[in-house]
């Protein structure tokens, strides 16, 4: 955004503030709902694993090691992309 | 980048005929408009609000005589639990904000568009899918949800019919709502006209904020558990299944942890238009501004905490039950702050009875019935006589059609004037709301007194002794339907050939009402600076 129009109305928005800030907000908005979405799951999950933590245990051992880590390095590095998006001007 | 939404149209004129990019038709699908977003909204709303009142009107026509009538018992199922679901997921919780919060939200504030214009349109598509998806759904595999819009388990499991399709809608739609609410909440907080502070905002505007983050912060869980049911339908895994090891009482947490704040989405907003409403038509400063902008943050928060209130017969702890209790009965003060708060603003007003004012009156009338009985209800004792019964149902509907039924057709009728640039017919308008009110109390208080009596809800018969407050109330609906038809139909036509309206018909003293009627396509060429109070109504004069 050039000088010259940093103070003009935008067509939605006003002056001092910018897409930037916006699009930040709304992202970080986003990502809480992802957070409570999950939770869902997540609260699932540690009620029944106290519940059974036998069961658990030992299905722990069934799983494919490296599907696993494939499926943590993914998920870990997911992140990124709304990180990315926010900066994309 | 930001000029591109610009482009779309030729500027000036109403924003219902600006020339826009592509023409007809296309050109509404394809806006990013506010105002266009929330007319479009409100002509899908509009068309299931009718699906859903036809089958309301079936039901109490089914209900007419005790044994068996023209539905089956299994089509009484599929009824109610169709009427449950267009009316919760696709009428009564969208409603306000997607059509209001579309329409008036950036105005109410001095902003030219909501903070993200192609994000709202995205909404809206996200909106008809999940409404195809729920209509499919009555169509395939089997017929017709007959789980009750709850979608309780074990039996949703269970049963026979398309289950899976029906809640893989509701995910769809609480998409849609989070994204609205995403915003709402981006919006109220970026694009505030200069010198609009957060405590100088109508409390309409505050009403559609606490709602926009009950939405964001609640329909996610519900949007996971409704996925959950899927996925135990198709794969079997037992989540829920009480036979595989699952807890059906789970489920029950989940789904109310969302479906209790949801029924906050639903009539916040409208509390915040009777905000609005009544210092307009007492011309009077609201009453006590910030303890109505507090209660409605009080009701957002507090409000989420109360789940357990619908689960008291459900074998939850006695603890448990005592906390939700006393959490549920704390919800009502806030509730009754709004409500003295409205009452103490037409203290020594100068009251003009126009038909927005009617359907806000009433919704004070109306909503105080709602919530008293909710007291009832909230009691731990009292619960297990009434619930499940007919008194939940008369409940419900006196808070949710009381609540936001006659507010949004309150804010039909306030904010008329800038949809269609004509005014609505008063004396129609007034007939209409008295046959619909008399009927509405005709219709729904027989059935707090049926439940009191132990008739339960969603049964396809009754007992003799039930006959004559079920027919009683049965006319009633009839009465109260035959009074929507003349409401509605006297917008359609005054849309049509009504009266021209000025600027500000009302005398309202916030920044919609500076702008033209009908509203044009961009709000302000430059922005408003505020210098007043949304109720600071010196030197304003109706009708101007």
């Amino acid at each position: 955004m050039s000088e010259a129009n940093e103070h003009a109305p935008g067509p939605h928005g006003h002056p001092g503030t910018h897409d930037e800030t916006r699009g930040r907000v709304g992202m970080w908005l986003f990502i809480c709902t992802e957070i409570l979405l999950f939770g869902g799951l997540f609260l699932l999950y540690s009620a029944y694993r106290f519940k059974h933590p036998a069961d658990f245990h030992q299905a722990s051992s069934d799983l494919n090691r490296f599907d696993g880590t494939l499926n943590t390095i993914v998920l870990t590095t997911r992140k990124v992309r709304p990180k990315r998006m926010v900066a994309a001007r | 980048m930001s000029d591109t939404a610009r482009r779309d149209f030729d500027d000036g004129g109403p924003y219902f005929s600006a020339k826009a990019r592509y023409p007809g038709l296309l050109g509404w699908l394809s806006t990013t408009n506010h105002k266009r977003i929330g007319i479009l909204y409100l002509c899908l709303i509009g068309t299931f609000f009718t699906a859903a009142v036809i089958l309301g009107v079936l039901m109490r026509l089914a209900l007419f005589n005790p044994g068996s009538s023209f539905v089956s018992p299994a089509t009484y199922n599929a009824m109610f639990t169709l009427h449950g679901i267009i009316m919760v997921f696709l009428v009564v919780i969208p409603g306000v904000p997607t059509i209001f919060g579309n329409f008036c939200l950036p105005m109410l504030i001095g902003a030219n568009d909501m903070a993200f214009p192609r994000l709202n349109l995205f909404t809206w598509y996200l909106f008809i899918a999940g409404a195809l998806i729920a209509f499919a759904s009555v169509f395939v595999n089997g017929g017709a949800p007959d789980t009750g819009w709850t979608f309780y388990v074990p039996f949703s499991l269970k049963t026979t019919v398309d289950v899976p399709m029906a809640t893989f809608a509701v995910f769809v739609l609480g998409m849609s709502s989070i994204l609205t609410g995403i915003n709402i909440v981006t919006t109220v907080h970026q694009l505030r006209a200069p010198g609009m502070r957060f405590f100088n905002m109508p409390l309409s505007v505050w009403g559609l904020y606490s709602t926009a983050w009950v939405q964001i912060l609640a329909t996610p869980i519900i949007g996971i558990t409704m996925l959950l049911i899927v996925v135990e339908r198709l794969f079997g895994i037992g989540v829920f299944d009480p036979t595989k090891g699952g807890d059906p009482l789970l489920y029950q947490h989940l789904f109310w942890i969302y479906s209790h704040p949801a029924v906050y989405i639903m009539i916040l907003p409208a509390m915040g238009v009777m905000s609005d409403l009544f210092p307009v038509f007492s011309h009077k400063n609201i009453f006590g501004y910030k303890m109505i902008a507090f209660s409605s943050l009080a009701i957002a928060s507090v409000g989420s905490l109360v789940w357990g209130h619908h689960m008291y017969v459900s074998g939850q702890s006695d603890t448990a039950g005592i906390i939700f209790s006393l959490l549920t009965f704390l919800v009502a003060v806030p509730s009754a702050i709004k409500v003295f708060n409205w009452i103490s603003t037409m203290y020594k007003g100068s009251i003009r009875i126009e038909p927005p004012f009617l359907f806000a009156l009433s919704f004070v009338f109306l909503f105080s019935i709602g919530g008293l009985t909710g007291l009832f209800i909230g009691a731990l004792s009292l619960d297990v006589q009434l619930h499940d019964t007919y008194f939940i149902v008369g409940h419900f509907h006196y808070v949710i059609f009381g609540g936001m039924g006659y507010g949004t057709m309150a804010a039909l009728h306030y904010w008329f004037p800038k949809i269609t640039g004509r005014m609505p017919a008063k004396r129609p308008a007034i007939i209409g709301w008295l046959i619909s009110f008399v009927g509405f109390n005709l219709f729904y208080f027989p059935m707090l007194i049926m439940g009191w009596m132990g008739m339960p809800r969603r049964y396809a018969d009754y007992l003799p002794q039930f006959t004559g407050l079920q027919r009683f109330s049965s006319m009633g609906a009839w009465i109260m339907v035959a009074g929507l038809v003349v409401i509605f139909g006297n917008l359609l036509r005054s849309g049509k050939k009504g009266e021209k309206a000025p600027a500000n018909p009302w005398g309202g003293a916030t920044l919609e009402w500076t702008l033209p009627s009908p509203a044009p396509l961009e709000n302000w060429e430059e922005p408003p600076v505020v210098t007043r109070g949304p109720y600071d109504y010196t030197g304003i004069e109706e009708g101007k």
